[in-house]
């Protein structure tokens, strides 16, 4: 077949895939981020299959990879294709289809362009990803695929790196417990200075309020004090009042008593004096008396 | 979020927490909840590193 007659079968069998929706990008799955397990169509002794194993393990080694057998040129090859990707679609272990094969001449990459095979890539439940040829190669199984690799090595892009995640993991983490220590140690700031600026409110309160009672307390003090000193004041007056009244009195009894006594002296003296008057007298006339009886 | 989370979505969770946090428009007890939730989805990160066993079968 002619390059131009292959060009009009190319150009019906996409106007077939467009007709039935199959080209439509809505209907494009989205390839999980990190698929555990890859399905592999391909030739399992091609450098095709090589190159894949080898680019998707050395971004990530955990991926496990089934490689589903199939021949990519030939007579068999789009009966065993089309079975291959049934296969690994009804695989619940398969978290993405890869369809490939390395380049060649463009005769030997017509399989892919078959609308059986394309049906059955665009109709997977599994997301698919296909990649034939070199760069330059366009396929319609390309087209109805959810994803297009330019060549085997390329689809090592189907994973992410292992080695990149980790360091994006770690930053994610440094940077977490950065804010969160950050986060803490603010607040912690704030707490402090809240707690300072309500303990130093509290206790100027409290101090004006122990001052007030402390000036109230000494007033009351105070006047307790002036009055029981004017109490005793008063009574030390009244007693010395008192005193000096009794010692008055007493100063007055004594003056009577002193003239009393004085008056009785003085009387016992004139009465004495009366007394030795008379025996004077007596014995005056007496010797009188004894005179004129010796005269007689 | 669950074990079958997206890692871009635990990513994305992640990130909004480091921003809620740097905001600082959260309380004690709210940072620590959200540094735990943070934690949490970055052991579940690791986790979801260790996909398969890295082994080839052929079919």
């Amino acid at each position: 077949m002619g390059e131009s007659d292959y060009s009009q079968i190319y150009a019906e069998n996409k106007q077939l895939l467009a007709e039935d929706g199959l080209l439509a990008d809505e209907r494009k799955q989205s390839l999980p981020e990190l698929p555990g397990t890859i399905g592999l169509v391909t030739s399992a002794d091609s450098d095709a299959r090589v190159d894949m194993v080898t680019a998707l393990h050395s971004r990530y080694p955990d991926v496990d990879i089934k490689v589903q057998h199939a021949s990519v040129q030939g007579p068999d090859a789009l009966q065993e294709l089309m079975s291959g990707v049934a296969t690994l679609d009804e695989d619940a272990t398969v978290d993405v289809i890869i369809v490939t094969r390395g380049g060649g001449a463009d005769k030997t990459l017509r399989v892919f362009n078959e609308t059986p095979i394309c049906r059955v890539i665009a109709n997977t439940d599994t997301p698919t990803a296909v990649g034939i040829g070199h760069e330059d190669d366009r396929t319609l199984a390309d087209e109805v695929a959810d994803h297009r690799f330019m060549t085997p090595t390329h689809a090592g892009e189907i994973v992410p790196e292992r080695a990149a995640l980790e360091r994006e993991f770690e930053q994610l983490s440094t940077t977490l417990n950065t804010a969160y220590q950050t986060t803490v140690v603010n607040q912690l700031t704030a707490y402090g200075t809240s707690l300072h600026t309500a303990y130093k409110s509290t206790i100027t309160v409290r101090l004006q309020e122990l001052g007030a009672s402390l000036d109230h307390a000494a007033e009351r003090h105070i006047e307790a004090e002036l009055l029981s000193l004017e109490s005793r004041l008063k009574t030390a007056y009244q007693t010395l009042r008192q005193e000096k009244e009794h010692e008055e009195e007493l100063e007055e009894t004594v003056e009577e008593v002193r003239d009393e006594a004085e008056t009785e002296a003085q009387a016992r003296i004139e009465a004495t004096q009366w007394r030795y008057r008379l025996v004077i007298v007596g014995l005056v006339l007496l010797v009188l008396i004894l005179a004129a009886l010796y005269l007689i | 979020m669950t074990q079958n989370t997206p890692i871009s979505d635990k990513v994305d969770r992640i990130e909004t927490i480091v921003e809620t946090l740097e905001n600082g428009d959260v309380s004690l007890k709210e940072a620590e909840e959200l540094h735990e939730e943070g934690q949490t989805l970055l052991e579940a990160l690791q986790d979801d590193l260790d996909v398969r066993d890295g082994t080839v079968t052929e079919q």
